[in-house]
């Protein structure tokens, strides 16, 4: 059914209808072959990638005793107002803030050094 | 004082103008219309209508245009002067050596070098691989064979073109079209039929900008209600490292199976790695900015220059612009029947058909195609990113069939 490489190589100038159909059905197949095995090796990555992943988080749990919340920071009145405005810019709807809370992380330092070295290496 | 400035005005363009130019100059502004105020495609219409301009226009120093024996157009030719050197080697046959004293061009002579040698057309896909994200094509790889599907517009317009007469190294370069990537288009036929390039140029980029007009009544045609209603299930999230995985795979496979689509990939997956390994930031910036916004700029304008009245005003343009809308219709429909078919064959998991469409390419746009359709008939179906997937799928896709075709009529 399809052309061998040899019969590919004297494709005519003005193929007949035969040698055209023999020829877009063979590029059909290269086409399919390559697309095709990209899909089962991906096939094959995925369920490597999906078994090897963590199980996923259970679901949230109940709210935390307010003991266990991170601490509470006197809140200044206008970064309140810049977060709100913030949210307001970016939701575009109704809304509202129902806490703020600092990010805490151990690593603040580490993230400051690289934050810094990107900063550094952008094209200004 | 009277024949002096008869003498003068032979020295201008005005005497130089041709009916067939004051055509074209309607052709360009056709383009531009399309370009700036209907917003299709504006960054590539726009430099290529500019350089149809140019090159319809009584030029000087700009491109160097000579009419062929057979009939056909060389542009972009230079004339090297060079002396014979004397060597003192005694082995060296005489007459080898040349010292190079002048070489003279016009401006495009020397740009459009960038289309004549194939550095464009790479050069971009390294920019369009450093823009994509094939994170939803990997969460749902099976769309890859939507994107394999929609190349069989391609296959049928290689048919359709050679019953109108044209070659087979023709018909493939106008069959390209069909793929709706312009780089490709260009480097195919600049390869196969560099006579025809300013034509399969133009038809691809203008049906580009026409997917949304040109596939929804294609994909409603074959589709019932309840298809486009489908909803797919949300993608799963990809990581890093299925991503870099999957941009050196896809290399090597395509490499492997049609080395002639190399350059292409190649540079594609390049632009991908670049993006997905989160330590090239400057080169990633540059490649999604600088490099593939000056290179459209050069592409569209050298592709442009090639819109010369006596070459573009010819039977074969119309007949590849009609070849052109076929070759898109039938990618679509080979999209959606495909996403049809795999529905039958796994009803468990249902595609929804409009997402087969995207599988022609055109990168974002035949995505947004299959989301707006879908939303028309559930407002609530999010179909871009499921669509996302047969999008990239396409790229792949005719990047390699641009290879098939490389491979078999290319030597």
């Amino acid at each position: 059914m399809f052309l061998q490489p040899a019969v590919l190589a004297k494709l005519p100038t003005y193929p007949n209808v035969g040698e055209s159909v023999a020829y877009q059905l063979t590029g059909l197949f290269v086409v399919f072959s390559a697309l095709g095995a990209i899909w089962i090796v991906m096939e094959i990555v995925g369920a490597l990638f999906r078994r090897l992943s963590p199980a996923p988080s259970p679901p949230p749990s109940p709210p935390a005793p307010p003991a266990t919340t991170p601490p509470a920071v006197a809140l200044d009145p206008v970064l309140a107002a810049v977060i709100a405005a913030a949210v307001h810019h970016v939701i575009n709807g109704p809304h509202r803030v129902v806490a703020i809370h600092p990010v805490i992380t151990s690593d603040d330092w580490s993230l400051e050094g690289r934050r810094d070295i990107f900063i550094s290496h952008r094209v200004r | 004082m009277f024949s002096g400035l008869i003498d003068f005005f032979q020295t201008t363009g005005f005497a130089l103008i041709t009916w067939k130019m004051m055509i074209m100059w309607g052709v360009v502004g056709v383009l531009l219309w399309l370009a700036v105020a209907k917003g299709f495609e504006p960054l590539l219409l726009v430099p290529i209508a500019f350089g149809a301009l140019i090159a319809n226009l009584p030029t000087r120093g700009v491109i160097t245009t000579e009419l062929q024996a057979n009939g056909t157009y060389e542009s972009a030719t230079f004339l090297v002067s060079a002396d014979p050197v004397a060597t003192s080697d005694p082995a060296a046959s005489p007459g080898n050596h040349y010292k190079v004293t002048r070489i003279e061009g016009g401006l495009f002579d020397f740009i459009s070098q960038g289309i004549k040698l194939e550095l464009f057309p790479p050069l971009i896909f390294l920019g369009v691989g450093a823009l994509t994200d094939f994170g939803p094509l990997i969460a749902l790889p099976r769309t890859l064979l939507l994107g394999a599907a929609a190349q069989l517009g391609l296959f049928m317009t290689f048919f359709g073109a050679n019953l109108l007469g044209f070659t087979a190294k023709q018909s493939a370069s106008i069959a390209i079209i069909g793929g709706a990537d312009g780089p490709t288009a260009i480097f195919l036929a600049n390869k196969l039929a560099p006579e025809l390039l300013g034509a399969v140029a133009v038809a691809a980029y203008s049906y580009m900008s026409l997917v949304p007009l040109i596939q929804p009544p294609i994909m409603r045609l074959l589709t019932t209600d309840k298809e486009r209603r489908i909803r797919m299930r949300s993608l799963r999230k990809v990581s890093k490292l299925e991503k870099l995985l999957f941009s050196v795979i896809v290399m090597m496979i395509c490499i492997l199976l049609v080395p002639d689509a190399s350059a292409l990939i190649s540079m594609l997956m390049l632009g991908n790695f670049l993006r997905e390994c989160a330590v090239t930031e400057r080169l990633v910036k540059s490649a999604q900015n600088e490099i593939i916004n000056i290179l459209t700029i050069f592409l569209g304008t050298s592709v442009g220059i090639t819109m010369a009245a006596d070459s573009f005003l010819a039977p074969a343009t119309l007949k590849i612009i009609a070849l052109g809308v076929i070759a898109f219709g039938f990618a679509t429909a080979g999209g959606v029947l495909a996403a049809k078919l795999m529905n039958k064959l796994a009803p468990g998991t249902p595609i929804n058909p409009l997402i087969g469409s995207a599988g022609v390419s055109a990168v974002p746009m035949a995505a947004r195609v299959s989301h707006t359709e879908g939303q028309k008939y559930d407002k609530n179906n999010y179909l871009l990113m499921p669509a996302m997937g047969p999008n990239v799928a396409g790229v792949i896709g005719t990047a390699v069939a641009a290879g098939y075709f490389l491979s078999t009529l290319g030597r």
